[in-house]
Parts: C-alpha cells; sequence; structure tokens
C-alpha cells in the first residue's frame, strides 16, 4: 500500500514521477492547436506528446542519478538536445514540403520561427522536470508539487510572444484599382493588366496601413519574411479569394519607403472588418525578423533614450 | 526576376521584329487573348499603355 510513510521514504522514486509528470504537463500545456491548424491531427500531437513525456523523463532522471554521484548520467541530457534539434529539423521539412501547395505560403522565416518553437518547448519541459524532480528529491514533495505549478505559471507566460501590435499602429487603407494600377492609400502595389481582375480587386480587396511606431519597428516590418508572414496568417484566419492559376490576384505587401509604412493588400472572403483588424493585430512578431538597430549603434556611455 | 513571355497589340510598330508578339485587330480582340492567355500560361498580364499588354512569368 503507498501510504504517506512510504512515500516519505521513496524520495528518489517522488521525485522522478512528479518530475516526469509535471515535465509531461507542460509540453501538454503549450501543445496548443489554433487557428494555425498545426499540429491539428491526432498523430501529429502524439509524436508531441511522446517526446514531451521522453524529455520529462530525462530531466526527471537526472536529480537522482546525480545524487548517486553517478556524473556521467549528465550525458543523458546531451542526448536529449541531439534529439531536439531532431524535432526541430523533423518540423521545418514537413513545413517547407507542404508550404509549395499553400495558396499563400507561410515563407522560410515563419517555418523556422515555428520549428524553433516547437525544440525551445522540449527543452523548457526538460528544465520543468529537473527543477521539480530536484526539489522534491531534495526538500520534499509538496514543494515539488509547488515549483511544478510555478513552472507551469512561467511556462504559459513563455508562449505569449509579441505580435504586430506591439510594434505598428494597423488602419484600414482605400484601395484603388483602375488605369492598370493597384494602390493602397498613396502606396503603389502592382500593375495588374485586365478589367476582369482590377473588377474583382476592387469588389473583394482590403488595404491596410501599418505604421511603425519606432525606428527598430521600422526594420522590422521591412522584413521580407514577416511581411510574408502576415500575409499567409490574414489569408488563413480570413479565407482567400483566389486560385492557382490566377498570378493578378495575389495578396502582396509594399513599403512606403519615404515612411517606412508597410501596405497590405488582401483579398479576404470575410469581409468584416473588426474580424479583419484583430486578425491583422494578433500576427506574431517573428523573431528572427526582429531587428534593434537603435540599440546595436548606441555606443558605450551615450545616454539612453529608451 | 520576371520573365517576359510575350507581348500582345493592336499595333506591330508597337514592338520589334523578332520579339514573341500577337498583334491583335482590336481592342476587344486584344482583351480576349490577353485574358486567354494570362489563364492558359500561368503568367500576370501587365498593361504597359493603351493598346500594349506584356505577359511576365513570375515563377
Amino acid at each position: 500500500m503507498i501510504t504517506a510513510k512510504w512515500l516519505a521514504g521513496h524520495h528518489e522514486l517522488m521525485g522522478v514521477t512528479l518530475g516526469t509528470l509535471f515535465g509531461f504537463l507542460a509540453r501538454v500545456v503549450m501543445l496548443r492547436s489554433d487557428y494555425r491548424q498545426y499540429p491539428a491531427y491526432p498523430h501529429g500531437k502524439i509524436i508531441h506528446l511522446a517526446l514531451g513525456l521522453i524529455a520529462g523523463a530525462l530531466g526527471a532522471v537526472a536529480v537522482p542519478a546525480l545524487m548517486s554521484k553517478d556524473y556521467t548520467a549528465i550525458t543523458f541530457l546531451s542526448l536529449a538536445a541531439q534529439q531536439f534539434r531532431e524535432v526541430r529539423n523533423m518540423e521545418r521539412g514537413t513545413l517547407t514540403a507542404i508550404d509549395h501547395q499553400e495558396l499563400v505560403p507561410r515563407g522560410a522565416t515563419y517555418i523556422e520561427g515555428i520549428a524553433v518553437v516547437f525544440e525551445g518547448r522540449n527543452y523548457l519541459s526538460i528544465a520543468t522536470a529537473l527543477l521539480v524532480s530536484f526539489a522534491a528529491t531534495i526538500i520534499g514533495w509538496i514543494w515539488g508539487v509547488l515549483l511544478g505549478v510555478v513552472c507551469m505559471a512561467i511556462v504559459l507566460r513563455f508562449m505569449k510572444g509579441k505580435t504586430i501590435e506591439d510594434i505598428a499602429i494597423v488602419s484600414f487603407a482605400p484601395v484603388e484599382a483602375k488605369n492598370a494600377s493597384v494602390t493602397v492609400g498613396n502606396v503603389y502595389i502592382m500593375n495588374v493588366g485586365l478589367e476582369p481582375d482590377l473588377a474583382v480587386i476592387r469588389k473583394q480587396a482590403m488595404g491596410f496601413l501599418l505604421t511603425p511606431v519606432s525606428d527598430d519597428a521600422k526594420v522590422t516590418l521591412s522584413n521580407l519574411g514577416l511581411r510574408q508572414a502576415i500575409l499567409h496568417d490574414l489569408s488563413t484566419r480570413l479565407g482567400v479569394y483566389r486560385d492557382d492559376g490566377e498570378p493578378a490576384l495575389v495578396p502582396i505587401a509594399k513599403l512606403d519607403l519615404s515612411t517606412g509604412a508597410l501596405a497590405v493588400l488582401l483579398l479576404p472572403r470575410e469581409q468584416d472588418k473588426d474580424k479583419a483588424l484583430k486578425a491583422m493585430r494578433d500576427v506574431p512578431l517573428l523573431e528572427s525578423a526582429v531587428r534593434r538597430p537603435t540599440k546595436a549603434n548606441k555606443t558605450k556611455g551615450e545616454p539612453n533614450y529608451g | 526576376m520576371a520573365k517576359i513571355v510575350m507581348f500582345l497589340t493592336t499595333d506591330p510598330t508597337n514592338v520589334s521584329e523578332g520579339s514573341a508578339a500577337l498583334i491583335a485587330k482590336s481592342e476587344e480582340e486584344l482583351q480576349n487573348l490577353t485574358n486567354l492567355l494570362e489563364k492558359i500560361l500561368d503568367c500576370a498580364a501587365h498593361k504597359l499603355k493603351d493598346g500594349l499588354y506584356m505577359v511576365v512569368d513570375r515563377h
């Protein structure tokens, strides 16, 4: 029979069990399927849950192994790191392969961002397991559980990245399509030769203007990968009025070179303005697109202006 | 970089000899031909001026 007394005598077993459990739970709460629909299928989820369990177990067993002076056990963790780099490659490979079949592709930057997140979340899962196992083994199982709950909160906080809203003011801009030219606000977007295509653009198109809030934001917004991510995300959330073999009907984003603002031309199926505005503000800011030139150019001793 | 596939025009003096070009008899025929070629070739049709279209491949 498992009693409190029995548990008190089996610190290590408790540590490993709790560590594995919380490591796995951390991966479960981080495995979300949202509008991006990835990973959406049962099998896609099973892969990541299984790897989460392995990550939890690896983190949890490291503590008792080290306590019994088995220092080589630390090589276990490097094995795990190798394994999770594979996860990143796997995600990158899958997403790149299916990207060719998308009407509006994600683009390499977005795919890389998603792949990095998959790898990173496994490490967070290991770290949770390691800490919980440590606390449960050394101090007591209650502390292990408490620390586990704290880790969950931290992990959830890590999931919230920045969005477009943090770097730009989003507003609507009128779309004009006449004389073979398409413009959003004052920004020239493209030349469309045929009148039927222009008519579709006049009817369906929605124009946005993203005005950067700082000099850093200006550089970030000009990143081509981020622009493609914006187009992909909005086309996913609002639908897209286009088909293969219709090269004129393509969502596109162009910079206003004089102000650094980004003009976005979309062809959404959903014409609800509020939904469109929310979708645009929620587009994730890609890690590899973010630039901070104002920080890089600052020399030592200069006053900090922000 | 986009590749020029062909020109379509109502006025033969718009295109030089040797370039791939279709000469249409009227503005209406020109529009029809351009529309068809856009769909057939999966290439974008651009209007350079009245009576002159260019079909380009961006793949």
